[in-house]
């Protein structure tokens, strides 16, 4: 791939993301969300599917793609908390979690952006 | 690709001085280790059991401190800019103090309450860094 390549693929799977906070946003707000678009295993959504996929075929040696897993990994743990708060009827509290949520998940965005920055000040030739 | 940042990397070469290029990514590594930490703390206050490992108190056991005492301080010690990021990473570290506290006594809404600020200050170590890297890219020192 080309750097400008995997720079899109990196802002799929950041779009991707959001996509999937969204989700959980909209489930905790109540409306009926199927499990297939807000998944609970860190490895079944779609960032998810592309950081063990694609992106770890690109970027798996690199010590700031590793650190990324950690909050995608938190991320999910505390979404299953709220997963299971909101199937038990307590939407006060899978309210507060997902105030929680949102924090992680721009912490996970950063992460990502520091993954951007290692992309744009690597060689063209090394992708 | 064939671009690794692994324990062979001469980037974590201790030994010998390093070139801006790597001296830049060096410093990445050290922002992406103190984001990693703060999702942990995050994660903490949002009440998944953290190990304290993961998530030291100490400004200087934490993965960023480690960096910060040892090769970033034989590479930038004597820089005035570097000395300034040092003041915002002892102060998240005494924000985080109080944050673990809170958790510890059950005060969650307290713990949620510092937690931002928490991120805030987060943020300006992020900004600290990047100034760093600014007199980094601006040296005409070729060697750190």
């Amino acid at each position: 791939m080309t750097k400008q390549e995997v720079m899109r693929q990196v802002r799929q799977a950041k779009s991707a993301h959001i996509r999937w906070r969204a989700y959980a946003q909209a489930m905790v707000a109540g409306l009926d969300v199927e499990d297939e678009h807000a998944p609970i295993h860190h490895k079944e959504c779609s960032f998810g599917k592309w950081y063990y996929g694609d992106g770890a075929r690109t970027f798996g040696h690199w010590l700031i793609y590793k650190d990324i897993e950690d909050s995608h990994e938190l991320l999910h743990a505390l979404y299953k908390k709220i997963y299971e708060a909101c199937k038990a009827g307590k939407t006060r509290q899978a309210q507060q979690l997902t105030e929680q949520l949102i924090g992680i998940s721009r912490t996970l965005l950063d992460a990502i952006g520091l993954l951007e920055e290692e992309i744009r000040e690597t060689e063209e030739e090394l992708f | 690709m064939v671009h690794t940042h692994t324990a062979h990397d001469p980037v974590l070469d201790h030994s010998r001085r390093m070139t801006k290029e790597e001296a830049l990514r060096q410093v990445r590594l050290a922002k992406s280790s103190h984001i990693r930490w703060r999702a942990y703390v995050q994660a903490m206050v949002a009440g998944l059991k953290i190990e304290e490992k993961r998530a030291p108190i100490h400004h200087k056991e934490c993965d960023f401190g480690h960096w910060f005492y040892n090769d970033g301080f034989r590479a930038f010690g004597h820089w005035q800019i570097y000395q300034d990021v040092e003041y915002s990473h002892e102060l998240l570290h005494a924000v985080y103090q109080l944050v673990f506290n809170a958790c510890g006594n059950g005060e969650q809404a307290r713990a949620a309450a510092l937690a931002e600020q928490l991120v805030g200050i987060s943020h300006s170590l992020l900004e600290a860094i990047a100034l760093l890297e600014e007199e980094m890219q601006a040296s005409s020192q070729e060697l750190f």
